[in-house]
């Protein structure tokens, strides 16, 4: 069982939304043809699980629609949960245990961003965090490498995350200046064309190490959305020439 | 909805090198010692709490070890005594399993590292922060811990950190399976840790997950007791090299045991709480039997997740009684969180530990404090002492907070 190098991308969707206008995308209305979020499901979540389940359903509403019951998910995120977690360690601080919130450890920790689109979308498939860090994206391919081909599964939702500009957070878990600070999510459909109904329109290379340089100064300089698509991009000039 | 489809099993990888620091022992024979003479290692803990809200019972592993491998390469001495507990553990446990497979000093293999932990960022804050530091504020965004150890050991693999709550590690062992499996890596390490920390123990108790049996913390956790209330909080790091079979005997290596397949699934019903109905919890069974192209009547012991909650445990022992059919009546199950306290995303990894240890005992290690068993998880329990079994191949079941279900088929060498 050969894992792939390159994998097969049926949709690509991205959202990039400024950290203030995060809120109302919380209550926002259900994109047509997504699977509906469970009333207020998205109320405790963080940022990144924010915007990282609009982005799926943003793809599955562009697809027309998809059964997402047996896919899986791969999240890839950047240093989720730091907002609430920079609240909750002040509050322990001042008030002790009883001041921390049952969904610190659920919201907060790396799989949080992947059980939120498994649990709002209803996935049934393996569900997983990967990375947390600087290589997230590096990672995150190369775990839907290893998995592409699991039985039962009928595709992966590869979906990384970050908070662009990173602001700096007073004691409150406010963010002192969000001038430069963007949410951004992006969600790739990954389904092996053998198992599957779906033609793949872009076949985006698996980075051979988590200590590809490249990946890192490109995700950092440019943006997640802007260096997926240039993958993207390259691979499918590669392919036509 | 597609049903799960059937493929060839995939080829079972070799457990070549063992490293671990846990409630229960800091090396393999200790802890197999203490899993079948049925030791807790649950006891009372410090631990200063101004509200006076925390359990002040887990299973700590103690001392946390100064990682000597790690230090002498990437950290200097003094910094890796304040690397974070995390960071220790993770690393002190990999370089012991990579050392001990003897592949440390065969230059020229691509290794990988695959780390199970799920919430390092989280942890690293809180670390940080009750040790007088800013960088959950500041933001600044540093390597994680599966990258550190990477390069402190020199390995020329992809280094990874997975993450799926309580099933963390065995996610870990599932990529590292498949990277084996397709040449992406000539060998891997992989497993995971966890530690107690203010903030889980209070976010869980608040929750109403731990036990609150703090009157004997050694008769807290006990999973399918009729009065379970709960899981008590451990904490601990094992890791574990794996290779092809073929070139772990080419080479006339240890086998302690063989990774034969695993098997996941998703819940997908809430963040939190736990599903009653367990549908996926069942699919996951199967589909690990099916990975390691083993029937249920090959299954001679089933390690369970049990952590000793009321609704998560009945659901487990249904979802074993489905998967496994009529052969439910006669494997045998038992929790060895009922002693090494609930690792959360080492649990995995501990676990298959305890399989590892039945195999090289012959001896089914015990779910102690199981006083009552409940009518609704009707099993064959292995009930206060180990129970000497010919046990060749084992099932290790993870359900994770937020419904990330995993579970591992191991094999005898």
């Amino acid at each position: 069982m050969q894992q792939p190098c390159r994998l097969p991308v049926v949709a690509f969707e991205s959202l990039a939304v400024p950290l203030a206008d995060v809120g109302p995308l919380r209550s926002a209305a259900d994109p047509n043809g997504s699977p509906p979020l469970p009333k207020r499901f998205l109320r405790h979540a963080d940022e990144q699980s924010v915007v990282a389940v609009r982005a799926v359903q943003q793809a599955v509403s562009a697809q027309g629609g998809l059964d997402c019951r047996s896919h899986g998910v791969i999240a890839a995120p950047c240093q989720a949960g730091r907002i609430a977690s920079s609240r909750t360690l002040s509050q322990y601080a001042t008030g002790g245990g009883v001041t921390v919130s049952t969904h610190i450890v659920p919201q907060s920790s790396m799989h949080a961003v992947a059980a939120a689109v498994s649990v709002g979308l209803g996935m049934h498939g393996p569900s997983l965090g990967v990375g947390g860090g600087v290589t997230a994206v590096a990672e995150g391919l190369l775990t839907a490498a290893a998995f592409a081909d699991t039985p039962g599964v009928d595709g992966w939702w590869l979906v990384a995350s970050e908070l662009r500009g990173e602001p700096r957070l007073t004691a409150d878990g406010e963010a002192a200046d969000t001038a430069y600070a963007v949410v951004e999510a992006v969600a790739l459909f990954i389904a092996p064309a053998e198992a599957s109904a779906h033609t793949p329109r872009w076949w985006l290379p698996v980075a051979t190490s988590t200590s590809d340089i490249a990946t890192k100064s490109c995700t950092r300089d440019l943006g997640l959305t802007a260096w997926i698509e240039m993958r993207l991009l390259a691979a499918s000039a590669k392919e036509a020439a | 909805m597609t049903t799960p489809t059937t493929s060839p099993a995939r080829l079972p990888v070799a457990i070549t090198g063992m490293g671990m620091h846990t409630p229960l022992g800091h090396d393999f024979q200790s802890v197999a010692e203490a899993l079948m003479a049925g030791r807790s290692g649950i006891r009372e803990i410090d631990l200063v709490d101004s509200s006076r809200a925390l359990r002040q019972f887990a299973a700590p592993v103690d001392p946390i070890p100064i990682c000597e491998g790690h230090s002498s390469r990437s950290l200097g001495r003094g910094e890796a005594a304040h690397a974070s507990r995390l960071e220790q553990l993770c690393g002190s446990a990999t370089t012991t399993a990579y050392r001990a497979s003897g592949l440390a000093t065969r230059p020229g293999l691509r290794v990988g590292l695959v780390l199970g932990i799920g919430a390092e960022q989280l942890k690293t804050w809180e670390a940080d922060f009750l040790a007088g530091g800013d960088a959950v504020f500041d933001g600044a965004r540093q390597p994680c811990i599966a990258a550190r150890i990477g390069q402190s050991l020199g390995l020329t693999g992809p280094c990874i950190t997975v993450a799926a709550a309580c099933a963390s590690s065995g996610y870990a062992l599932a990529v590292a399976h498949r990277w084996i499996s397709s040449g992406r890596v000539d060998a891997c390490l992989a497993g995971g840790g966890d530690v107690i920390s203010p903030l889980a123990l209070a976010a869980f108790y608040n929750l109403r997950a731990l036990s609150r049996r703090d009157d004997d913390p050694a008769k807290a956790s006990r999973p399918f007791d009729k009065a379970r209330d709960g899981f008590v909080m451990g904490e601990g790091a094992a890791m574990f090299m794996l290779e092809r079979e073929i070139d772990a005997r080419s080479r006339t290596a240890a086998i302690h045991g063989l990774l034969a397949g695993a098997g996941m699934s998703s819940d997908a019903s809430h963040m939190v709480a736990p599903c009653a109905e367990p549908a996926e919890a069942t699919r996951a069974i199967e589909r690990a039997l099916a990975d390691a192209g083993v029937t249920p009547d090959a299954i001679d012991y089933v390690n369970a997740h049990a952590a000793g909650t009321p609704v998560g445990d009945a659901a487990e022992a249904l979802a074993i009684r489905r998967a496994l059919g009529d052969a439910a009546d006669r494997v045998p199950v038992s929790s060895t969180k009922s002693m090494s306290g609930h690792l959360v995303s080492g649990a995995s990894a501990f676990e298959a530990v305890a399989c590892l240890a039945a195999f090289d005992r012959q001896s089914l290690p015990p779910t102690i404090n199981l006083d009552d068993p409940d009518e609704a998880c009707p099993l064959n329990h292995v009930a206060h002492q180990a129970r000497p079994a010919r046990v060749r191949t084992a099932l290790s079941n993870s359900f994770g907070f937020g419904g990330s279900n995993l579970c591992l088929v191991l094999k005898a060498a």
